[in-house]
């Protein structure tokens, strides 16, 4: 399938499925509306991970620490009384904010380095949120009383549109020049740099949108919860789900993160919603799966890659 | 005339498409030292590493006390007598000494015999004595190079292969090593190996082989091919 | 000691370079400029400190001191992006191709970040080598020897005025290194100047107009290859010092 049919086929997908999620609340409950909505914050999430991990290459084990920001900040700026939309945008500033200098201290590592700092970085939100008791409340944590907070559907609106313009975000890097260069810094980064590209600009550049989306994301999810404490905020699993979802769907791609986040949701409701501590464990089963059987995700099922090298070119001596 | 020890015929070998040896002869006679020399891109290393077993012969045969061991297993070549000291002094980093050495035997069950090798390297080597706890990695770069020969020395061999021993050695260990290679020599040891700094190795060997672009260009005495300054124009194309 | 000044014909200048890694001295005060224009060849025994000398030029290695002008900019301490869109480029001696991206990706992201035509630049090389119908081939899909040539291509997309290349012919079927050089002649024919590490000599004899040789991390002869192949200090660094025949 050509690359240009793929990508009809894929818009076409796309506007059937933005369309059944602008309607759905007028037909379905409660209950499946929040449902919906946690599958948009995992898919917003995944795709930022995929920002930075599947396009770059550096993988981050601790990109809920934006997630964390994002939600006191959002969470922070509601007790204040400002309104909904700015506690929104104060937590993507302030991640992104936070993301510009830690990107340019943590980029420099390497690896294995660069993943163990992140959650380093996370551990350290979360330390910082439960010292830092006049602002934060500490271990108990801010409560946001309802009339401060907007309705379900504009909570359920605004995190799909979080969704959908991660989505698009990665969509348009993953085309643009600038997602070329990432993925040669993927590739070798010394060899791009050879040939031209600034890495340490671009890095910090997908860092940055990476750091963005999450925090934005955070600062809804308080609006929906409408509680927040160190322990949520800055919740391991979190990160670990943003991993293994991408990984699972297909890191570097644009609808892996979501093929893979609404899998691991449905599979979640239907087998072990009851059972909140299984969800670890069953993360874990999910990244065996994708080790052992899966390294290019659900996508690559699904996808045909047609690479044939011709059997011997003009000129070359077989 | 006695039969070589080592007998290499028309020897090719390629790394994938690109073919590096084409029908490359040599012999080495038991209690020689025989160096092969030539240009980069001689296959030099590719010959040994022929014999040792770690790369694939396309054609031709490796004869070696009338085995024929063409294309041998790696693994097995050591327990026919013949050890390998391969290139930039590879040794166990974080093991002691000792421990390297030991290595060296891992094919010598009996704890009794492993500990007389270790014993006779160390006569040979009294510096690897001296340092025989401390970790390899601690040591210089010749005194590495002494224990990676040391190391070859473990299981008695007939035939020693050394991949260019004095590669990264200062002069004073290069003089080192090569002394130590004569008095193995004089131990009825036999010896072959690649070097690239050609005037050194063929004062010591008893015969030579230079090889140019995979094949033979000249086989003599080490004196003869050291007095002889067409070998020494062949690095730079001219001969 | 003299102003050290770059002289109009001279493309690159390097005074006084030098590199150690951890009390080994990789080069001692390399001195060398190349003349605009020209193919020079770099040649040297293994080890004495050539492709050091090219990662420290290219700025992959920042640790080395001295001058180094360029066009008559001083880059040494510029990062390797920097002074390869200043004009300066260098191929690797193992290909670096990128494996996952096409071959036609990996020529347009070497390109100049607003060039529109950059992928119509990218198939008109290919093309040059015979290689446009693997414009969509992954990285990793092409034989060693397309992926070298590859290499090669990349680093035209930025029109460099000095390329560095070490070794492009190595582990290449003889078509193709027939094709590399004919393009290396061709470009140079155009005002691309090169300087070039290479072993074969009947390469360096046929293409270079200008040699230097390394040895140990200095530089111990420049000048035609007929000169330095009759140099005696070259034979010695090649083929060794004898302790009979006394030293030279």
């Amino acid at each position: 399938m050509s690359n240009d049919r793929q990508r009809l086929n894929g818009r076409w997908v796309g506007a059937v499925l933005v369309t059944f999620v602008l309607l759905a609340p007028l037909v379905i409950n409660d209950y499946h509306q929040s449902f919906l909505l946690q599958v948009f914050m995992v898919i917003a999430l995944a795709q930022a991970w995929n920002l930075i991990s599947g396009m770059t290459g550096y993988v981050s084990f601790g990109h809920a620490a934006f997630f964390g920001v994002g939600a006191y900040a959002g969470a922070l700026i509601l007790t204040w009384g400002f309104p909904w939309w700015l506690a929104v945008m104060k937590g993507a500033g302030i991640a992104a904010l936070l993301a510009v200098p830690l990107g340019f201290l943590t980029l420099r590592l390497r690896g294995p380095y660069f993943a163990i700092a992140m959650l380093g970085l996370n551990e350290v939100g979360r330390v910082i949120a439960t010292l830092w008791v006049n602002v934060t409340h500490g271990g108990s944590g801010l409560t946001l009383s309802p009339e401060l907070l907007p309705s379900l559907d504009v909570i359920y609106f605004t995190m799909f549109g979080l969704a959908l313009g991660a989505t698009l975000l990665v969509a348009w890097v993953h085309r643009s020049r600038f997602g070329l260069e990432l993925r040669a810094i993927r590739e070798d980064e010394e060899a791009a740099e050879m040939v031209g590209v600034n890495t340490t600009l671009n890095k910090v550049i997908a860092f940055v949108l990476s750091a963005v989306i999450p925090g934005a994301v955070g600062a809804v999810y308080v609006m929906y919860t409408s509680y927040v404490n160190p322990a949520s905020a800055f919740d391991h699993a979190r990160n670990i789900e943003m991993i293994v979802v991408v990984l699972f769907g297909g890191s570097g791609t644009v609808w892996g993160p979501i093929l893979g986040a609404a899998t691991v949701m449905i599979l979640r409701e239907l087998l072990w919603a009851q059972f909140p501590a299984a969800h670890l464990a069953a993360l874990g089963v999910l990244l065996l799966v994708v080790v052992l059987y899966l390294p290019g995700g659900l996508i690559s099922i699904l996808r045909d890659r047609q690479q044939k090298r011709p059997d011997a070119a003009p000129g070359e001596s077989p | 005339m006695t039969e070589p020890l080592l007998s290499i015929r028309d020897l090719e070998v390629s790394y994938g498409a690109v073919q590096v040896l084409f029908g490359v002869n040599l012999e080495v006679h038991a209690g020689e030292i025989v160096s092969i020399i030539g240009p980069n891109g001689a296959g030099k290393s590719t010959v040994i590493k022929a014999v040792i077993g770690l790369v694939e012969v396309q054609a031709g045969s490796i004869e070696f006390d009338g085995r024929d061991i063409t294309n041998m297993p790696a693994h097995i070549v050591p327990s026919l007598g013949v050890t390998y000291v391969p290139q930039g002094r590879i040794v166990f980093g974080q093991m002691t000494v000792t421990d390297n050495l030991e290595m060296g035997a891992f094919l010598q069950h009996d704890a009794r015999k492993r500990r007389e090798a270790v014993d006779s390297v160390f006569e040979q080597f009294p510096r690897l004595y001296e340092r025989r706890s401390q970790p390899a990695g601690k040591l210089s770069g010749g005194e590495q190079q002494m224990l990676a020969i040391g190391r070859a020395l473990m299981l008695n061999p007939r035939l020693v292969i050394l991949d260019e021993p004095s590669l990264g050695l200062s002069p004073k260990y290069v003089d080192l090593i090569f002394e130590h290679l004569l008095t193995l020599k004089s131990q009825g040891r036999t010896l072959l190996m690649v070097e690239q700094n050609a005037a050194r190795a063929l004062e010591l060997s008893d015969r030579g082989y230079a090889l140019e672009l995979g094949y033979n260009r000249f086989a003599d005495t080490g004196e003869k091919l050291l007095a002889n300054d067409d070998v020494r124009r062949m690095y730079l194309g001219g001969a | 000691m003299n102003e050290l000044v770059c002289a109009p014909d001279h493309i690159l200048c390097a005074w006084g370079l030098t590199r150690e890694f951890g009390g080994v001295q990789a080069l001692r005060g390399v001195d060398l400029h190349v003349a605009r224009g020209t193919i020079t060849g770099l040649i040297g025994p293994n080890g004495s400190g050539k492709t050091t000398l090219f990662q420290v030029i290219s700025g992959m290695d920042r640790g080395a001191s001295g001058t180094i002008s360029f066009d008559k900019e001083s880059i040494l301490g510029w990062r390797p992006s920097e002074i390869y869109r200043r004009g300066l480029a260098r191929t690797f001696q193992l290909s670096r191709v990128f494996p996952e991206l096409t071959v036609l990706e990996n020529l347009v992201v070497a390109g100049h970040r607003r060039d529109r035509s950059a992928a119509e630049r990218a198939l008109g090389l290919l093309e040059r080598v015979h290689l446009r119908e693997y414009a969509a081939v992954l990285g990793k899909n092409l034989s060693y020897g397309q992926q070298k040539l590859v290499e090669f291509l990349r680093v035209l997309m930025s029109d460099p005025a000095l390329i560095l290349l070490d070794e492009p012919a190595a582990g290449v079927n003889p078509t193709l290194r027939q094709t590399l050089w004919d393009m290396v002649r061709h470009l140079n024919g155009l005002g691309t100047t090169f300087l070039v590490i290479e072993h074969n000599m009947e390469v360096i004899a046929d293409l270079c107009s200008d040699v230097y040789v390394l040895s140990d991390g200095e530089i111990i002869a420049q000048g035609d290859f007929a000169s330095i192949r009759n140099n005696e200090r070259v034979l010695e660094a090649y083929f060794g010092k004898s302790r009979k025949h006394g030293a030279a």
